[in-house]
Order: C-alpha cells, then structure tokens, then sequence
C-alpha cells in the first residue's frame, strides 16, 4: 500500500533485498477489493485465484502462528478459518467510492507539489473513513517526514493517534468511545 | 454512515484473480500470472510504517 507512488516505496524493498515480487498498489485496488484499511495485512490465493484465508491487521512473518498458517496452505493443507476480522467496516459503496476518488485526488495533488491541497482531500476522506488508519497515516507522513524517516517513531504515532482519537470523541465523532482505529 | 455487508472485509471465496497492478521497478504485474505457478501468498504492507 503506498499512495504516493513507486518511488517513496523503492527505497524501501532495495534497503529489505527481498526476493519476492513487491507490487505498488498507489491505487488502493487490493483494498477496495478486500475490503481492509489498515496493514500489514496476510492473504492467501489459492491456484485458482479464490480468496481461501486472510488476516486483516497484525500480520507478521515474525510470528510463528502466522507462519505456521503459511506453511500449512504453501504444503497443500487447508489453512482453517480466517481470524476474526478487528476492521470492519462501516461504509456503504457510495461513500467508500467517495473516499477513494478522494484518496486518489490527493495523490494526484502531492505529485503537483500541491501538499496543502493533497491534505486537505486526505483530511476529507478521513472524516468520511475515520477508522481508516492507512489514510491517517498518510496525512502523518506528509505533514511529519522527519517521523518516518530515517527511522520510525513509532512512540509519536501512538501518541499522535490518541491525541486526535481524544479530539474526535470530544468532537463526538463515532460516539463517546471514538473510533475503533486498528493499530498493527 | 452505515453498515453495508457488500463492503466487509473480504475472509473466503472471493476471486480476486484479476488484480493488476505495477511492480517497484513500474513493470506490469498481473495477480493471475502469478498463479499460473500455483498458490500465492500476498502480504499487504507499507514499507516505511
């Protein structure tokens, strides 16, 4: 997932070396078609192109529970039951048409140089999608790069993300508990 | 704003085949390619998050 394009991803697989194919969904395809907003994200794709297990949120190599899932489809084994999904999602097909276009358009803007504007159409689309930490996360990089670069930090996102999830419920936004933001 | 089942995230059975997309290097990458060599494991996320 990266909506800024190829290039802000490049640095990235060139620094991992990894040996798979790594695929630059700019668009947010895959997530309009699975359904999720928030990463990392694990899928399994049978030889036939059917959906046979995924994990929404919270998916690592580094877990042996995750691999163990893995291994056991790559081996030809059923996989089991999909975890229960902690993103669902609350949004009919016309607005998540609307914050998509939205997502798009901001895009198209920070390529332009236009970043105040790309912000704005990001902050528009959160307030229709205010779980949706890929789209929070993307107004944090753009308006805070020294947070993401060169390392993470990843203490300021937690604490970023609880001072607006205050701010929203002081707002009234999702009701007095706020918004059930997912956090990988 | 309100719940719409068709919206969920998607868990089993989808053909989701037809993905198409571009690779790091900004070449063509097709989903349906890929399973040509069998199943595919797909792990979504953002390097730098």
């Amino acid at each position: 997932m990266e909506h800024t394009g190829g290039d802000a991803a490049r640095p990235f697989v060139e620094r991992a070396r990894t040996t798979f194919p790594t695929v630059v969904d700019e668009h947010g395809v895959t997530s309009t078609l699975l359904g999720f907003k928030a990463v990392p994200n694990g899928v399994l794709v049978d030889g036939d192109g059917v959906l046979r297990w995924a994990k929404y949120g919270g998916f690592s190599i580094d877990k042996p529970e995750d691999v163990a899932v893995v291994e056991r489809f790559l081996g030809g084994g059923d996989p089991g039951p999909s975890p229960v999904q902690a993103t669902p999602y609350t949004l009919g097909p016309v607005e998540r048409e609307l914050v998509d276009t939205k997502l798009r358009l901001g895009r198209l803007l920070e390529s332009l140089n236009r970043r105040d504007e790309a912000v704005t159409e990001w902050r528009a689309a959160l307030r229709l999608d205010p779980e949706n930490l890929v789209i929070r996360k993307q107004i944090w990089a753009a308006r805070h790069p020294e947070r993401f670069h060169p390392t993470i930090d990843w203490d300021w996102q937690r604490e970023r993300l609880k001072r607006e999830r205050e701010d929203e419920i002081a707002a009234g936004i999702c009701g007095p508990d706020g918004c059930p933001v997912p956090w990988a | 704003m309100s719940r719409s089942p068709e919206s969920s995230p998607r868990e089993k059975g989808t053909d989701v085949s037809g993905v198409e997309l571009t690779d790091q290097a900004g070449q063509p990458w097709r989903l349906s390619a890929a399973l040509r060599r069998g199943a595919v494991v797909l792990v979504f996320y953002r390097g730098d998050w």
